[in-house]
């Protein structure tokens, strides 16, 4: 009978164990892959383009790198990077009725959540955004309105592999011509393209 | 058998609540590198070896000593006032925005030894143009990723022309050339 009752303790102890453990563990999802995203802003000449415009994947970026950022992150993870700045504009609520503080953020931004398809293929949701201030619209008494212009591409690219290239967008022409003088940039190769690669950390 | 009761209720009770109370030293660096380590999660060794190499500078940094699965903050920040006038009292009112370097995180426990690292870093300067005080220079990012201790993880980066003139901003007495990158790094152990 004690020693019945004794391996019920001893089990009841290691059962507690485990069960605390595995609550401390806070429901980590256990297939987690860390990632490094990498994003890349390119010029490209029109022959250079017209390699890319229909391309999914590219075997190496061309052209000329305007601006890359890169994001160590894992799967099911939102995370972001911004460099640039934040400009806050204040103003009534009257739904609220109170005052809020609404943030501009002007420079290069990038929104991001990779989920696992299968193994070594992704499922990823991306927002990067571009975006130089072109002037100021007014300065009243309590805030100055910056007036932006922004290239912003919002895609979900489905089946990203490891090291693979991938085309995520592309402005070519007027639009194109427009972003890169507001950026005081050479205009005369007028194609810019959004690039995305996954590497392991 | 109540000494064996007694042993394995302590056993339960003390071994999740020592893994609860572990501690970790945390560093956060905000780096100018001249090139990308070749990986972005190391060991400190390595890290230590890069940031020796060519020029890499590290800019500006804060660490201390945390508590696995509660939640951390250091911020050695300016507060920089953004008044309003509220009409309904017809009298301002001020909002607090931080300027400096900051870091706020939250590290858990992860299966096999290792570490959820989920952190949010950004360093901070108000705008120098006088017209626009209320502006703010801003470098943030926001991930979460697995570590080991001792490890050191290259967070964020950013390069390229484009970035360039928003890096002399944040750092107007250094000079960045089109292939510098700026780099959040965080190391635990």
């Amino acid at each position: 009978m004690k020693k019945q009752l004794a391996s019920i303790a001893l089990l009841l102890g290691l059962v507690l164990t485990l069960v605390l453990q595995a609550s401390a563990q806070d429901n980590n999802p256990q297939s987690s892959v860390p990632i490094v995203a990498k994003f890349g802003l390119y010029q490209l000449s029109d022959a250079q383009m017209k390699k890319v415009k229909d391309s999914r994947v590219v075997t190496k970026p061309v052209g000329k790198k305007l601006h890359g950022m890169e994001l160590l992150t894992r799967t099911e993870a939102a995370c972001l990077l911004h460099l640039g700045s934040k400009w806050p504009i204040v103003y009534y609520d009257p739904r609220a009725e109170q005052f809020q503080v609404q943030y501009v953020d002007i420079g290069m931004k990038l929104d991001l959540t990779i989920k696992g398809e299968r193994e070594g293929v992704f499922n990823v949701n991306i927002r990067p955004e571009t975006s130089t201030m072109k002037k100021l619209l007014a300065k009243g008494e309590l805030s100055a309105y910056p007036e932006t212009f922004p290239f912003v591409i919002e895609s979900r690219m489905p089946g990203m592999a490891w090291d693979q290239t991938v085309v995520l967008g592309y402005v070519s022409g007027l639009s194109a011509r427009t972003f890169l003088s507001n950026e005081g940039l050479d205009t005369q190769n007028d194609n810019i393209v959004y690039t995305l690669r996954l590497e392991r950390p | 058998m109540k000494r064996l009761l007694l042993f394995s209720l302590l056993l339960g009770l003390f071994l999740p609540a020592q893994a609860q109370n572990e501690e970790i030293q945390y560093r956060c660096q905000v780096v100018k590198a001249s090139q990308a380590p070749k990986s972005r999660i190391m060991t400190s060794s390595d890290w230590t070896k890069f940031l020796a190499s060519s020029q890499n500078m590290v800019l500006d940094e804060v660490g201390g000593i945390a508590q696995v699965k509660h939640p951390f903050l250091n911020a050695p920040v300016t507060k920089l006032p953004i008044p309003y006038k509220d009409p309904r009292p017809n009298m301002y009112q001020v909002q607090y925005v931080d300027i400096g370097l900051k870091l706020d995180t939250h590290v858990k426990p992860y299966p096999n030894g290792k570490l959820l690292v989920i952190a949010r870093g950004e360093r901070s300067l108000a705008d120098p143009h006088p017209e626009l005080e209320q502006r703010t220079q801003v470098f943030i990012f926001e991930s979460e990723t697995i570590m080991k201790r001792g490890q050191v993880a290259v967070f964020g980066g950013v390069n390229g022309p484009l970035a360039r003139k928003h890096l002399k901003k944040q750092f107007p007495d250094l000079a960045f050339s089109e292939t510098d990158t700026l780099l959040f790094v965080v190391s635990v152990k």
